[in-house]
């Protein structure tokens, strides 16, 4: 796909609307105030983290416990599900009593359902029992053949197990069937990260940009990918990359700032040192770098006094490459 | 080479760990030579929980070395730390090597230390700290020789997780998500 660069001149802000705290910060307010007590707001936390779909179960057991077990008839038709959220969060932190007891309590509640049968699995995998787990996810899946949940969580098996080309193997096989499973590609791409494969895990955020081009956070990451891969052309690349991202969002998105002045650093230096392309170094690159060392000025001017001095020292050491380069 | 940490470099490594049990971690480890045979490690710059891509790193790493020739204690990056993400994986990945490697090109007793994420507790007995040293670009060996120069190191680790100071721990990561918050970690009173 090719992404138009901004022109610096006329910076669009065609801002997404954005929330004034990021999400971590959020989760923390939300603890906040549960920690001062009462049921509304710890049901508030468990159901923005359920929302927010972000990972904290130590404060999902430590608001939520109490929750389920004493204001059952607060949360009325929703219990379960809330019940439901902290067992898998016992799991997560590996609460083996907590996990039996509520599991019990849930397999009475709902005998022979699947969907307690997959929770069974999942704590057999929280006790790393994984050959009798993927045996679990086996026969519900025989029951039930399209399950994309167990066949998930037998992917993931193979990824807790250090059998990382297992899991890629099977992820593509999901995948073909599944393509529009984002959450998968985007563990894929983790998957691929981690064994150094950043060809594949630029095609998995390819997948995503198609899947969501309004996420400002899929065009930086696959900059970010692309320019580590590196070359020239890459460089380039991740530059139109980087510049999209913040086209999308240039009030939170420090790091594609930070990305383009890399871009911009990296293709000056390159052109630099090759002489040819001369120009490149000093006009889209320099004005794309002056672009950036205005905006990232203007989000440090509020930081701490070391690494703001540590951050525009650095910046004006890496704009000296564009004074030098000559016509 | 004997490598001695202390404590606070140790606790940050442990607190970047036990803040995203989840990821991967990785930073950077300052020191300095102190005699012709001994490596004084005494801080670390976390970087990153997620994998550890090129350009945000170049910047970084930049800025960490703005950091050191600005020290008044003439810090020098000594090493890099790695924690994988999954529990018993002791694997070197390709990129933390490099990044070794790399760092032996600026001083040549650069180590990676690799963190044993099954020796990992609230209540800590024993280091869970793996120190590996490479010579000469052969490959990279574990070595038994990192030491705590402070002998209440676990004692005073075991504080900061009781204190869950990793709340307020911040990596490279996190301050680019919200750049008020400092990488230095001077809050942290460690």
């Amino acid at each position: 796909a090719v992404v138009s660069t901004q022109s610096t001149g006329k910076h669009q802000t065609n801002q997404i609307e954005m929330s004034s705290s990021n999400p971590v910060d959020k989760v923390h307010q939300y603890a906040e105030k549960a920690k001062g007590g009462g049921w509304s707001a710890a049901k508030d936390l468990l159901r923005y983290l359920r929302h927010s779909r972000q990972r904290f179960p130590e404060l999902v057991l430590k608001y939520g416990v109490p929750l389920v077990e004493n204001y059952s008839s607060k949360l009325g038709n929703e219990f379960w599900e809330y019940f439901e959220m902290v067992l898998i969060a016992a799991f997560d932190c590996g609460d083996d009593e907590l996990s039996e007891k509520y599991l019990e309590k849930i397999r009475k509640q709902f005998p022979g359902s699947l969907r307690v049968k997959k929770l069974e699995g999942m704590h057999l995998e929280s006790q790393g029992k994984f050959s009798e787990a993927a045996q679990q996810y086996t026969a519900i899946l025989k029951e039930s053949p399209t399950d994309a949940f167990c066949m998930k969580r037998q992917i993931s098996i193979f990824k807790a197990k250090g059998e990382f080309q297992t899991a890629v193997d099977l992820f593509n096989t999901y995948l073909q069937i599944f393509m529009a499973d984002v959450e998968a590609w985007g563990e894929l791409a983790n998957l691929h990260l981690s064994m150094g494969n950043y060809k594949q895990a630029a095609v998995c955020y390819e997948e995503l940009i198609l899947s969501a081009p309004q996420n400002y956070l899929y065009y930086s990451k696959y900059a970010e990918i692309v320019y580590t891969i590196g070359g020239i052309d890459n460089f380039r690349l991740a530059r139109k990359y980087f510049s999209h991202s913040l086209s999308l969002n240039d009030k939170t998105n420090t790091r594609s700032l930070m990305g383009l002045a890399a871009c911009s650093y990296a293709i000056a230096s390159h052109s630099h040192k090759e002489s040819r392309n001369k120009d490149e170094g000093k006009d889209i690159s320099g004005e794309l770098f002056g672009f950036v060392q205005t905006r990232l000025e203007d989000i440090y001017s509020n930081a701490e006094g070391t690494e703001k001095t540590i951050f525009l020292g650095v910046l004006y050491k890496m704009s000296e490459i564009f004074f030098y380069v000559e016509k | 080479m004997n490598y001695i940490i202390s404590p606070k470099a140790y606790s940050k490594i442990i607190l970047h760990a036990h803040k995203y049990p989840f990821s991967p971690v990785n930073g950077i480890i300052l020191g300095r030579l102190s005699s012709k045979d001994t490596v004084n490690i005494e801080d670390v710059i976390p970087l990153f929980h997620t994998h550890t891509l090129a350009p945000i790193f170049e910047i970084a790493m930049m800025q960490i070395e703005e950091y050191c020739n600005k020290s008044e204690d003439k810090l020098i990056i000594v090493g890099h730390y790695h924690a994988n993400e999954i529990l018993d994986d002791a694997r070197l990945g390709m990129m933390t090597r490099r990044i070794a490697e790399k760092l032996q090109g600026e001083f040549t007793d650069a180590c990676l230390i690799m963190v044993d994420n099954t020796k990992l507790s609230l209540h800590p007995k024993e280091s869970a700290l793996q120190l590996y040293t490479r010579k000469n670009g052969s490959n990279w060996e574990q070595s038994p020789s990192l030491r705590f120069s402070n002998a209440s190191t676990l004692r005073l680790t075991e504080e900061d997780l009781q204190n869950e100071k990793w709340n307020k721990f911040v990596d490279f990561d996190l301050h680019l998500d919200n750049p008020s918050k400092s990488w230095l970690n001077a809050h942290l009173d460690l």
